[in-house]
């Protein structure tokens, strides 16, 4: 479910293949996440693109993922609209890094304020 | 089987009414909230914008079921109904069950986002995007059911 990318500098890009981050695949998602993080030493960026509905149990898995990250940053690319409605509704776009897309995440240095997303 | 039933067009009349029973397990779940959505986008196309809430709600309603009324036993049966006019969409789930505790829908508030990254909370979201989301919301137990309604504004956005 998620596809993993490395650019020369170590910055892990992470795409996902599933369009629904929801009870179905929550916990699904948060092992691949923890997999696919394990040895990141650079920064992580998720494409969240191809996600076009997240629930509850999808959210709480994004805050489980970012937990495991052990401090590093989780940088979000592409949210779609309810994706960014769930994010707003609970404040957490103030938690997690935002970007409208890879390109742009990549151009950006990743030291943005969280407040600035 | 779906049993999809569309009245004539009358103003204020139900345009789409949708029924269906689904075993309370999420991917049976996951596929029911894709087809209502299908319908209802496909019936009211100009209102897809104010869809998110009404599917953010419909996956929070059968989800609560299936974890906490059917204790994640993946057992049980979940009779949906839908139904939709020009600007309020009504959904009411019936279960067999657990009762809601204290027969009433929690009382949950947002927790605090503002707090140290280990601090953040991993749940809890669903009833307040059940009750952020929603105009009216409506819970009775009856002898072995549970029915709950819940009632979205598809025209304008709840304030928050």
């Amino acid at each position: 479910m998620m596809q993993t990318t490395e650019t020369p500098n170590g910055t892990l890009v992470l795409t996902l293949a599933e369009n629904r981050i929801d009870a179905a695949t929550a916990l699904h998602f948060k092992d691949n996440f923890r997999e696919a993080t394990s040895n990141a030493s650079g920064r992580v960026i998720m494409d969240l693109s191809t996600v076009t509905f997240m629930d509850s149990s999808g959210l709480g898995a994004m805050v489980a993922a970012l937990k495991s990250l052990k401090g590093q940053k989780l940088e979000l690319c592409g949210l779609t609209a309810a994706v960014d409605k769930v994010f707003k509704l609970t404040r957490m776009d103030n938690v997690f890094l935002l970007y409208a897309s890879v390109d742009e995440a990549l151009a950006n240095d990743g030291s943005k304020g969280a407040s600035a997303a | 089987m779906n049993n999809l039933a569309q009245s004539p067009l009358v103003y204020g009349a139900p345009r789409l009414h949708y029924e269906d029973t689904i075993n309370a397990d999420p991917l049976s779940i996951r596929d029911a909230v894709v087809e209502i959505m299908g319908r209802l986008r496909q019936e009211f196309p100009a209102q897809s914008e104010g869809f998110i809430g009404t599917e953010i709600v419909l996956a929070e309603v059968l989800n609560n079921i299936a974890e906490h009324g059917y204790e994640n036993s993946n057992l049980g049966d979940i009779l949906i109904s839908v139904l939709c006019t020009d600007d309020m969409i009504s959904i009411e789930s019936r279960d067999h069950g657990i009762p809601m505790p204290g027969l009433a829908p929690p009382e949950t508030e947002l927790e605090d986002t503002t707090v140290e990254i280990d601090d953040l909370p991993e749940g809890g979201f669903g009833w307040f995007f059940i009750r952020s989301l929603s105009s009216h919301m409506e819970y009775r137990r009856a002898p072995t059911q549970n029915i709950f309604c819940v009632q979205i504004p598809t025209n304008q956005e709840p304030a928050l």
